[in-house]
């Protein structure tokens, strides 16, 4: 019985990382009509720029603020400089963004190498506590926390700021929203450089919570965010959440107990919802 | 204008010149002196451009992405190479393959059409990757099976070692796609499925069941595609897992995008292209390492071409061309 | 009397289709102008071309005499245009607060919430409901007072009382009316007896063109007109 919670908890922790991928993937469709194929980059980039932050300052809040501004930038780079020019184009938008996961992916390695790259957690992140035969890790619990609480941020912004309804009034009917004064590119750009940063940061904590991480950390990352977004229905928030959840929980008792099987099992999830529901669990 | 009129009597036409003279250089090509250091070379863009070209089948006429097209070149050749290991080099298991491959390649595809058409023309490219990676790491897992990422040597019946062989045997393989492709896209089927590409409401509107017509083209699509990795695996008498990686995929794609979508020849043109780059590229990696990073190059380029130069090259060329003629309205 | 918006032999392209053949319209500042027509005249699309909605225009748009075509929808509606479509285009996921809230772009505009409030009484009733949530009148008081928020100089209205109920419109049309004290408007309007209730000048089109203008009281007494082309009596 301890197992089965333990192994919840590692799967609440990897769902609440699969969400801060997957929420920039979704949101940025809602918005834009966009499916961004280099989201699994921007995270991987919030990964390396990350970590060799924090193993050259020895500072983990310094890594987690690099891990967010350098993603940021990028996809601020990569929507200004490329997607801005196809807007209404979904083929070329497609097309564009893979070009971005291959030229983000070739950078890294042009940077860092092909290698696999180890890290060590913070000693104050180390270990955890075992109760009743439970197994509570804090850098788990820090995970859990980490995402619950941007998922709150995310809501705040979403539901109680001016930004956050133009976002809604954008994913609803963006001609209306420009035909009412609302720069809606400046909101695309900001939604896109927020979504990266939250992906860039979940790339950093995913990667220092495994300890060593190489170049295709973004494709099978990217891979899980993409059946979330598939699950849980794109552009609905709570829907992600859950999907994430479900993944997650999932992932990680394949990987204890059939761990060849773990990617197998959650493409066919993703496949057994398109076939039954294809517009996701919480579309509306 | 000085120039002369080409003359009209000989009823050939410079484009069907060009071709005649490339097919004829590329039949000749094994038997120059050097040719041996390019052979391998040369069967590869065959094999590639076939690949590209089915490719082109989904992106150029049909409009649609595909993220998993090496999941059906991966297929065909650890079929062909699973049956061979397995049964010894004759003939028989190796048809029986080819025969399995195209069944199995047709069944794949209308499953991952059922599943992903149905919804968004962006759920194709998002399902296509999934099961693409899917069986990427199906092939490296299965190690009893496949080797794993180590991959494995196979035997093929004596006819089909010689290098020769192979090499006419790719060109033709990459001649007959083009050719029955073309067909294709020139039937009744691929000019509906024209009409989906540009305005798919409309095709729609007319009557058509546009999800069948989509379904068909993945169909072809893969076929051609399973056997282009029947082809590799023929000519390397090797497999491994680079081969449904999601690299041979973006293969096929800056192959299809530098040539020419929506052309066919610029498979031909972009898989060529891109060996010829690659091989200069790899030559200058001992001066810098940027150099190494080819794909980072490639990547650049392809973004470039998608922004400011939908047609590639071939398409390029056509408009350059079209409007040379414009402007010189008295020669032909 | 100088014109504040001015239209000059529009065109419109949507896709393959020429849509609009020769628009012209001359607005004056402070009134009431309708724009008639049969269903399919091409109101809507002079509206939206306005708007900088219709992405291919030939022709001339003039706000204040500055020219509007090529210019972004967003930067058209901050010279101080305000848009109310045809289908309203509440924003259902928005309550009304949010919808107004929304658009406001600064102080000034978050204390003209009174004002719209004053106007549509029955907004502050539902102040808290979805868009979704609201009925058809709602619906259009919202949108009508979703641009009055900003203070805009100029409104454009795309027929308010279709698909209403009669005792609905007449809120409406009472609403409308009591706008000429803040802005000048342009009502589309297929229902001529609000049509002539409401405005002071018309502009009647047909097949994309703008085939007559006059005033209100000349239209009225044109019973052959208003036969030919609004199959009224
Ligand atoms: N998006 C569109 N595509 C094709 N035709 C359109 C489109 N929008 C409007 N039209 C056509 O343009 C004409 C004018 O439409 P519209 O401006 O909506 O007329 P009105 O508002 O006067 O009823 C109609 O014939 C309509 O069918
Ligand atoms: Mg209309």
């Amino acid at each position: 019985m301890s197992i089965v919670i333990t192994l919840m908890l590692n799967g609440l922790a990897n769902g609440m990382l699969i969400f801060l991928i997957a929420i920039g993937v979704s949101v940025i469709f809602g918005l834009m009509g966009i499916m961004n194929f280099a989201h699994g980059a921007l995270f991987m980039w919030g990964a390396y720029a990350g970590v060799t932050t924090y193993l050259a300052t020895g500072s983990f809040l310094l890594g987690i603020a690099a891990s967010g501004i350098v993603s940021a930038l990028w996809g601020l780079a990569m929507e200004r400089l490329t997607l801005r020019q196809v807007y209404g184009n979904h083929l070329a938008q497609i097309l564009v963004t893979m070009g971005a996961l291959l030229v983000l992916t070739e950078a890294v390695k042009a940077i860092w190498g092909p290698n696999i790259i180890t890290v060590g957690t913070p000693t104050v992140l180390r270990g955890g506590w075992e109760v009743g035969g439970v197994i509570f890790l804090r850098y788990k619990l820090l995970t859990i926390g980490i995402g619950l609480g941007i998922f709150a941020g995310l809501q705040f912004l979403l539901n109680r700021t001016r930004l956050g309804m133009m976002i809604r009034a954008g994913v609803e009917n963006p001609e209306m929203v420009r035909a009412l004064g609302i720069r809606i590119r400046l909101v695309f750009s900001l939604v896109f450089a927020l979504g990266a940063a939250v992906a860039g940061i979940s790339g950093m904590i995913l990667a220092v919570g495994q300890g060593a991480f190489g170049p295709d950390i973004g494709l099978s990352n990217q891979l899980l965010a993409f059946i979330v977004v598939v699950v849980g229905g794109l552009g609905s928030v709570t829907g992600t959440l859950i999907g994430a959840v479900l993944v997650g929980v999932t992932t990680s008792f394949m990987a204890y107990f059939l761990p060849d099987l773990a990617m197998a099992v959650n493409v066919g999830l993703m496949a057994l919802l398109l076939l039954v529901r294809p517009q996701g669990l919480f579309s509306n | 204008m000085p120039l002369k009129r080409p003359s009209r009597s000989s009823q050939i036409s410079p484009s069907t010149a060009i071709k005649t003279l490339l097919l004829g250089a590329a039949i000749a090509f094994p038997y120059l002196t050097d040719a041996r250091l390019y052979m391998v070379a040369a069967i590869d863009v065959f094999i590639m451009a076939a690949f590209a070209m089915s490719y082109d089948l989904l992106l150029g006429f049909t409009g649609i992405v595909s993220f998993g097209h090496a999941l059906f070149f991966g297929l065909g050749a650890y079929l062909v190479a699973i049956v061979m290991k397995s049964s010894g080099a004759s003939w028989l298991p190796f048809l029986a393959a080819v025969l399995l491959t195209v069944v199995l390649a047709v069944g794949l595809a209308g499953l991952i059409g059922v599943l992903s058409l149905r919804v968004r023309d962006v759920y194709f490219a998002m399902v296509t990757l999934a099961f693409g990676e899917l069986f990427a790491i199906g092939v490296e897992k299965w190690r009893t099976v496949t080797g794993g990422s180590d991959g494995f040597n196979f035997r093929l019946p004596e006819f089909l070692i010689d290098k020769n062989h192979v090499y006419f045997l790719s060109l033709f393989f990459m001649l007959a796609s083009l050719l029955i492709l073309r067909r294709f896209v020139n039937s009744p089927v691929g000019r509906v499925l024209l009409a989906i590409r540009e305005n798919e409401p409309r095709a729609q509107a007319l009557g058509y069941n546009t999800l069948h017509y989509k379904q068909i083209s993945i169909l072809v699509s893969g076929t051609v595609a399973s056997l282009a990795g029947v082809m590799w695996a023929v000519a390397h008498r090797f497999v491994s897992t680079e081969l449904p990686s999601l690299n041979r995929t973006i293969d096929a794609l800056l192959m299809t995008i530098i040539g020419g979508t929506g052309t066919l020849y610029g498979g031909i043109v972009g898989s060529l292209t891109m060996r010829v780059i690659h091989d200069v590229l790899s030559g200058f990696s001992s001066s810098h390492i940027i150099f190494n990073r080819w794909l980072l190059i490639f990547g650049l380029i392809y973004i470039l071409i998608v922004l400011f130069f939908p047609a590639g090259i071939i398409g390029s060329a056509a408009k350059m061309i079209g409007r040379w003629k414009e402007r010189h309205p008295q020669i032909s | 009397m100088s014109s504040m918006l001015k239209v000059e032999d529009l065109h419109a392209f949507i896709g393959q289709f020429h849509i609009l053949h020769g628009v012209n319209l001359g607005i004056t500042t402070g009134s009431i102008a309708v724009i008639l027509g049969r269903n399919g005249a091409g109101k809507t699309t002079t509206l939206r071309s306005i708007m900088g909605l219709v992405p291919k225009l030939e022709g001339s748009i003039t706000f204040d005499g500055k020219e509007l075509i090529g210019l972004t929808p967003e930067i058209i509606a901050r010279l101080g245009i305000g848009y109310v479509p045809e289908d309203q285009a509440v924003f259902s996921s928005l309550t009304v607060a949010e919808n107004l809230r929304l658009v406001a772009r600064n102080k000034e505009a978050r204390a003209r919430e009174e004002m719209v409030l004053e106007l549509f009484p029955d907004l502050k009733v539902a102040w808290t409901k979805k868009g979704k949530a609201l009925s058809g009148g709602q619906k259009q008081m919202l949108a009508i007072g979703r641009a009055l928020i900003n203070p805009n100089r100029l409104l454009l209205i795309d027929e308010p009382s279709k698909g209403l109920a009669p005792v609905v419109i007449e809120k409406v049309i009472q609403a409308v009316s009591k706008l000429k004290d803040h802005t000048t408007v342009i009502l589309v309007e297929q229902n001529y007896l609000v049509a002539s209730h409401l405005g002071e000048s018309y502009h009647l089109l047909d097949n994309g063109r703008t085939v007559h203008t006059g005033t209100m009281e000349e239209l009225r007494q044109n019973d052959d007109l208003r036969k030919r082309y609004l199959a009224v009596g």
